[in-house]
């Protein structure tokens, strides 16, 4: 014979019991993985020593804030030019054949060494000299290279303007 | 390659098509990637939409869409020269029009989506035209979706969706004004449009304009970013405009990063018996949406808004998370020890004092086939009864019974295909737009677009009966009568099947002569349809190539409920409409698994597979395998159960997932019973009704939380699998039984549903080539499966079930339905509603839902309302013999005179429909007669609030067209057709000012 009934009673925890099987919970855990958490702590301790970790919690406590700041910054003309700067030096970096880029900044390398010889003893070079140079095999070289050079820019530069 | 199959060539490699295909149909099967927005949802629409423009190839030198030309032998198809390239890229560029780029910190940056992907395949760089966003406000007005008409692309795939999918007729895309949009009804707020949120046109965008709310800001790392942050960053990201080849590898790794903490994995919906299934997205218990998609053997991307949104109850902190056990008037928690260890004390004490059929077992057409498998196998085994039933005996028994006599087999005839391409549909006594929503959808698609003619015969007007070809409306409870008559006139004319009756059916003369006295005028007489409906729907049915009739509990819940069904499937014998595709009949099973249920012995005279428990080789057998003794008398059903127990034979009761307490018949009646039980075991997800009574509640799990497979109303079989841990100490039911089993020593071992699977198949001939292997992911099967794995979707193709193959004409007779009495002066009609499953135990839950459907309502006539001076929200009292109720009404068009329509969602017994339903059942079933009440209506407040809200979709006004409606966006002054304006420009060159 049973009433349709509503009443549940519920067994509820007390607060200290709800503790302590959390804490066991959570000490299982820890026993579990005594390695990474020892090493883990010893970085805490680290990041609190240097000041980082006080940092990060400001910065964490405060990340709307910090965040609208940030973008009112980035969201600049001059820092849309840096980021657009930054993706164009990437994807040129990207393009360029290493090996022919070795060569090139060997070659720069050498120019800078000489350079240094030259630095200092301020000698002036006249036009005589400057034509007698060009038939410096090595001067010669260069020349021819960087006359490449300014050919395949001017190119590139008709291209765009042709636009 | 068939016979018809030719080759051609795309980019210079060699494809096969199919006659008739598209080359883009084609590259697509052949896995060749082909750009095109519009086309990623093959399912949809009447065609080719043609609204993205992103699918250009070349074809002898002319741009054409790929997907509106069919390939042809030989044909030379270029899609990556300049000038196609530059094609699609036109098209990408004018969607980007339309369609900021930030996916990123897009919630639907998740590897799927089609605008993103396509503009990387496109390899698009930089936005040719400016993105200028339109002017009309993101919609937020529904509670489960939003539009956002800045991202929306305007492709019309959710118009098509609406239209020649779901055909709710609810969106459009307006093309007439300055800046496109797609709009819902005559543009009104989504909210109180006529939108059935069955979240199709969401499923199907392309990108993030249509999203589930329950997406926003819970998708991606980063969208959760707060607005006065993410709209600067989006700002940033446009100014900088790194090219969007970057944009997209970021993006890709965000979205690879997703995959870590959102999982996506395959379900079955238990909220009806069509058997969708839907992918559930997950972060930690969060559920993210329901995503369906083309691979689901029954719905491909259709869901309606129970499966879509109804998944809250899951979470819902009201669900049963630690066994409970009666002490005096109140409840307490218990260990799951102290639990079974009273259940199998108590259980067992009653069974050795009373005998083993002093128990009665129920159980759950809402829980999986291994469920039901292990639970008869509990029962028989461990308790040596047969009295275990499950509450397919509330609906469908009647219809199995029907078609067991007359073709052998307890179950659809085909599957919802046969359904989608049959010439002639008939509906008796069922409303699948609410009751079954999705198998309605293929029903409205076929007859807005394929010519399939509708008949449906109903009390009320409902969706499919507004639709209808015809809508015919006899009296209550004499359906059998116009189906005999619609018979006869067949065979009179001439027009039944010779050949077919000659070869294959049996009793055909004795059936004939048997149907004498359903002419004409009688039928006229009882039924109250006209000669002319009549002849006109033998008419119909004579001229189909193939007919399928479709029932539900309008025709089951009778008195002649079982000889009702039987009619129906003479009518499709004489006609000659079994064992064909697009003909059959279709028995709408009501609940997840009703089908399987049943199929897997839940019943008190079968063992699984339908083999008779009194059948002395069958039982052998079962008792070889299980290594007991079975006892042979078939136990009683649900009905008999409750007599037993009222007659104090029955003392104790072990129910699962079933909330009997409120979905019984003459509810005042089971309450008693319930109150003489000396035990009672109730077993749920939730403190149900029925679990008041009980001495002792188990907290189960629902499908989410565990694995197992469910059988559809096709008999196709399905596995889902496990979502979510079960929460709190609940458990998945096959875990209880077992544990109860072994309990009182049956020491099973079942680690995995699979294994339950695996010894069903073994012993039950119909399931032979059943596997989870074979089931795995989107696969499944449709029974008898035989070993090797081939399954049987269309039914009766050879033979009927029977030793000699032949089917049976069988007779029957019709049966007055139940008259209360003079004074009871109204009919009361009842059944479902779309919103709400069953009861609502599991849908209250969801703040949506309720917000959409509160309350249950009672629906009544415009005549009856202006006779009793009542309007809309008025508060009435119904009487019936056995009870009372009140309830709020709703005057509606859709029932008429005195018959009213109660329907069944509620959670509290003060409108609960079955406190006036009575105990008198099918004569040879006992299936009770719900349908067959009268009741007297008292006016308790003439005015009041609706129970309805006016946000409901009933209030909507639909816009019916054909889909999308792309001519008129070609019409436009401002559109160029891409090819003209690629010649124009003298191919490549992307720095064109024109304005599209």
């Amino acid at each position: 014979m049973a009433k349709a009934i509503k009443q549940i009673e519920k067994t509820r925890l007390t607060q200290q019991e709800e503790q302590t099987e959390d804490l066991t919970a959570i000490l299982k855990l820890i026993a579990e993985n005594r390695d990474a958490i020892t090493t883990s702590l010893e970085i805490i301790g680290e990041l609190k020593q240097t000041g980082v970790l006080d940092m990060v919690k400001g910065a964490l406590k405060t990340r709307e804030k910090i965040g609208s700041i940030a973008m009112e910054q980035i969201n600049q003309p001059s820092m849309h030019n840096m980021i657009r700067n930054g993706f164009n030096t990437v994807e040129f970096l990207g393009s360029l054949n290493p090996d022919q880029m070795k060569m090139m900044l060997n070659a720069v390398s050498n120019g800078l060494n000489e350079t240094s010889d030259t630095i200092g003893k301020n000698e002036q070079i006249g036009l005589w000299g400057m034509m007698k140079s060009f038939r410096d095999p090595n001067v010669n070289t260069a020349i021819t290279t960087m006359l490449g050079f300014l050919n395949g820019m001017g190119k590139e530069m008709d291209k765009k303007q042709m636009h | 390659m068939e016979n018809n199959d030719f080759t051609f060539y795309l980019d210079n490699k060699e494809f096969t098509a199919k006659p008739g295909q598209s080359i883009f149909e084609a590259a697509r099967d052949q896995d060749y990637f082909l750009p095109g927005i519009c086309s990623s949802q093959p399912d949809l629409g009447v065609g080719v939409i043609q609204t993205c423009d992103t699918c250009y190839v070349e074809v002898n030198g002319e741009l054409v869409r790929s997907c509106a030309t069919k390939a042809e032998p030989n044909m030379k198809v270029n899609s990556a020269s300049d000038k196609a390239k530059a094609a699609q890229l036109e098209g990408m560029s004018r969607i980007l029009k339309n369609h900021e780029l930030y996916c990123t910190v897009c919630d639907n940056n998740n590897g799927n989506c089609v605008v993103h992907n396509t503009a990387e395949h496109l390899q698009l760089d930089h936005q040719k035209y400016e993105f200028t966003p339109k002017p009309y406000p993101p919609d937020n007005s529904h509670p489960f979706y939003r539009y956002e008409p800045d991202q929306c692309i305007l492709c019309g795939l959710c118009v098509e969706a609406c239209q020649d999918l779901q055909v709710s007729e609810v969106l459009s895309i307006d093309w007439e004004r300055e800046r496109p949009r797609v709009i819902w009804d005559n543009d009104v707020p989504i909210n109180e449009s006529s939108c059935v949120s069955c979240g199709h046109c969401v499923s199907v965008c392309p990108c993030n304009a249509l999203m589930e709310k329950s997406m926003l800001g819970k998708a991606g790392y980063m969208t959760g970013i707060p607005k006065n942050i993410l709209e600067p960053m989006i700002d940033l990201t446009k100014e900088v405009e790194p090219g969007y080849q970057e944009i997209f590898t970021i993006s890709n790794v965000e979205a690879a990063m997703r995959e870590d903490r959102v999982n996506r994995t395959k379900t079955v919906c238990t909220y009806c018996g069509v058997g969708c299934s839907f992918e559930v997205w997950t972060k930690d218990r969060e559920i993210l949406k329901i995503e369906p998609t083309a691979d689901a053997p029954v719905n491909g991307i259709s869901t309606c808004i129970k499966g879509k949104f109804g998944w809250d109850f899951v979470n819902s902190n009201e669900r049963l998370t630690k066994p409970l056990i009666r002490k005096g008037d109140k409840f307490y928690e218990a260990t799951w020890d102290e639990a079974l260890s009273l259940i199998s004390e108590k259980l067992v004490e009653i069974k050795e004092e009373n005998g083993p059929d002093s128990l009665g077992f129920i159980a759950s057409s809402k829980c999986s086939n291994e469920e039901n498998y292990l639970f008869q196998k509990l029962a028989r085994t461990v308790f040596k009864t047969n009295n275990i039933d499950n509450c397919s005996r509330y609906c469908q028994t009647p219809a199995s019974t029907g078609l067991m006599r007359t073709v052998g087999i307890g179950g659809d005839s085909g599957t919802i295909d046969d359904i989608a391409n049959s010439d002639l549909i008939i509906v008796v006594g069922a409303n699948p737009a609410e009751s079954h929503p999705v198998l309605s959808t293929r029903v409205r698609r076929a007859h807005k677009l394929h010519d399939q003619k509708l008949i449906v015969a109903d009390l009320r007007k409902h969706d499919l009966a507004e639709r209808a070809d015809l809508h015919v409306h006899p009296k209550p409870g004499t359906d059998l009568v116009w189906l005999s008559a619609v018979t006869k006139y067949i065979v009179d004319q001439g027009w039944e099947d010779k050949k077919f009756l000659k070869e294959r059916v049996n009793h055909v003369e004795e059936y004939l002569s048997s149907l004498e006295k359903y002419t004409l005028d009688y039928a006229e007489e009882v039924t109250g349809l006209s000669k002319d409906t009549l002849i006109q729907m033998a008419t119909m049915i004579h001229k189909a190539k193939g007919t399928c009739i479709l029932w539900a509990m309008g025709v089951t819940q009778h008195m002649g409920g079982t000889d009702t069904s039987t009619a129906i499937a003479n009518l499709l014998l004489v006609t000659g409409n079994f064992g064909k595709p697009g003909a059959g009949a279709y028995p709408l099973r009501g609940h997840n698994n009703v089908q399987g249920a049943s199929d897997f012995g839940t019943m008190p005279a079968w063992l699984p597979g339908y083999e008779p428990i009194e059948n002395d080789e069958v039982r052998a057998r079962y008792e070889k395998a299980w290594g007991t003794e079975l006892p042979k008398k078939p136990g009683l059903n649900n009905h008999q159960i409750v007599e037993a127990i009222q007659a104090g034979k029955v003392k104790a009761m072990y129910l699962f997932g079933e909330e009997m307490g409120l979905v019984d018949s003459n509810i005042n009646y089971v309450h008693d019973a319930f109150e003489k039980l000396e035990f009672f075991v109730v077993q749920d997800v939730f403190f149900s009704k029925t679990a008041q009574f009980a001495d002792v509640v188990l907290p189960a799990a629902p499908s989410l939380e565990k694995e197992g497979t469910f059988t559809n109303t096709e008999r196709r079989i399905q596995r889902f699998y496990k979502v979510f841990d079960p929460l709190g100490e609940s458990k998945p039911d096959w875990e209880i039984f077992q544990e109860v089993a072994n309990k009182l020593g049956a020491n099973w071992n079942y680690s995995h549903p699979g294994e339950i699977m695996e010894e069903a198949a073994k012993l039950a001939p119909i399931f032979a080539g059943v596997s989870y292997d074979r089931l795995e992911g989107w696969n499944s099967q449709v029974w008898p499966v035989e070993k090797d794995g081939t399954d049987t979707p269309l039914l009766y193709k050879d033979k009927f079930k029977f030793p000699d193959g032949k089917a049976r004409l069988f007779k029957v007779e019709w049966t007055p339905p139940f008259e209360a009495g003079e004074e009871f002066d109204l009919h009361l009609n009842n059944g479902r509603l779309l919103e709400h499953f069953h009861e609502g135990n599991m849908t209250y839950r969801s703040e949506g839902i309720s917000y959409k459907v509160p309350s249950p309502w009672l629906e009544v006539s415009p005549e009856l309302a202006k006779e009793r001076n009542i309007d809309t929200g008025a508060l009435v009292r119904l009487t019936s013999p056995y009870g009372k109720i009140t309830v709020r009404v709703w005057v509606t068009d859709q029932v008429k005179g005195k018959e009213l329509y109660l329907p069944m969602n509620t959670m509290e017994g003060k409108s609960a429909v079955n406190k006036l339903t009575s105990s008198y059942h099918d004569k040879i079933t006992h299936t009770p007669n719900y349908k067959e009440m009268q009741v007297k209506m008292e006016v308790l407040e003439r005015t009041g609030e609706s129970p309805l809200p006016h946000h409901n979709f009933r209030f909507g006004n639909p816009q019916p067209h054909i889909g999308v409606e792309t001519d008129k966006k070609w019409k436009r002054p401002d559109f160029t057709p891409i090819p003209e304006m690629i010649e124009s420009e003298a191919l490549t060159d992307g720095q064109s000012d024109q304005a599209n």
